[in-house]
């Protein structure tokens, strides 16, 4: 369980990495971070995600030097609701729904935040979002859950 | 025609031209004298007027060192600040001289640049020759709001500011869309910025 931990620290490390060095400038719209939080909040118990959630959107608010804290509210949120529908929900759908649900929260959220409706930029980040969450969750599969390469997250 | 002859002809042509450039080296100098009084002049108005002076344009080279994480934001930190005279509000362009973005925060070795596509970003600009709007960054598009509809703003005008105490324009792009606004008294402009990938090329600070 230790090194499943802390294989999830490593690729949180990694995202964030990413998303402060930008090698795809802002021609990439997605933030790492946050399908990274996704990812474990799909595949990891609720105290870990919690914790990781919390631990990255508190780091992301002291980089982005954001007072109001809102990373660590969106992501520590994110993960106890994600538990929550995992816990009353169950089927093959309903990860895919959770991952897509996610998405159009945060969305709307950073709408809200930054005080303007941004039509193109939004659904430019969905679409950018989606196909990197399905890329990272295949390359990350194996290597990540243990599991065979087959047995991936949506199912 | 005797040789005495031919010789006397060519004196006179030569004190001719001599008399000629004598002319204009006079023009010149009363000219220079001219430029140089109105230079005293304006020089004197400008100090009863309490103008200040122009300074120079004084450039620092500087590097992104990371970005905001925020996708939804435009920040960048840049690895200059107090220490190499950087001070907040001081502007950003590209090495083509085309503006990039602000300086809102400097720290002792660091400051935050924000982007001209950041939401938070504004500036007043002028359109073409006269019209004055502000410009407004934004994620999908850079607008420039509160442009007076008799202003007569058209396709391509060149945007552009200029830093107080410098005279050198800097450009920011050129107007891509011109729509009247909702409540009919301005028009609101679509920008195409001059810079369109500032990440990949040099930043230069203006002091």
């Amino acid at each position: 369980m230790r090194e499943k931990n802390l294989k999830a620290l490593l690729v949180l490390l990694i995202f964030f990495l990413m998303d402060t060095a930008k090698p795809f400038a802002y021609s990439l719209i997605t933030e790492f971070t946050f399908l990274g939080v996704i990812l474990i909040c799909l595949n990891y118990p609720l105290k870990i995600s919690f914790l990781f959630s919390a631990g990255f959107g508190y780091l992301k608010d002291v980089i982005c030097n954001d007072t109001t804290n809102f990373s660590l509210f969106e992501f520590s949120i994110a993960a106890v609701l994600i538990h929550y529908f995992l816990r009353n929900f169950h089927g093959k759908a309903v990860k895919i729904l959770i991952f897509l649900g996610a998405l159009l929260v945060h969305i709307i959220v950073n709408n809200f935040h930054i005080s303007r409706a941004v039509y193109f930029f939004s659904f430019l980040f969905f679409i950018h979002s989606s196909i990197i969450f399905l890329l990272v969750n295949r390359l990350f599969q194996q290597w990540l859950y243990n599991e065979p390469k087959n047995n991936n997250v949506f199912q | 025609m005797s040789f005495s002859n031919q010789r006397l002809l060519s004196t006179q042509n030569s004190s001719k031209v001599i008399e000629e450039l004598k002319k204009k080296n006079l023009a010149l100098l009363l000219a220079v004298r001219k430029s140089q009084t109105l230079a005293d002049e304006n020089e004197k108005l400008k100090k009863a007027l309490n103008f200040k002076e122009d300074k120079k344009m004084e450039l620092t080279g500087v590097e992104i060192a990371s970005f905001n994480p925020s996708i939804w934001r435009r920040l960048a930190v840049i690895n200059a600040g107090k220490d190499k005279g950087l001070k907040e509000g001081m502007f950003a362009v590209d090495s083509d001289g085309f503006l990039i973005g602000k300086l809102v925060e400097v720290r002792n070795n660091f400051s935050r640049l924000m982007l001209i596509d950041d939401p938070e970003f504004s500036l007043p600009v002028y359109i073409g020759s006269d019209a004055l709007g502000l410009l407004s960054g934004g994620l999908d598009a850079v607008k420039i709001q509160y442009i007076d509809i008799s202003d007569n703003v058209k396709l391509n005008d060149i945007v552009w500011f200029k830093i107080p105490l410098l005279s050198y324009p800097i450009y920011a792009g050129r107007v891509r869309k011109i729509n009247e606004n909702k409540n009919g008294l301005f028009l609101d402009v679509d920008v195409r910025l001059f810079s369109q990938n500032p990440l990949t090329k040099k930043i230069f600070i203006i002091k």
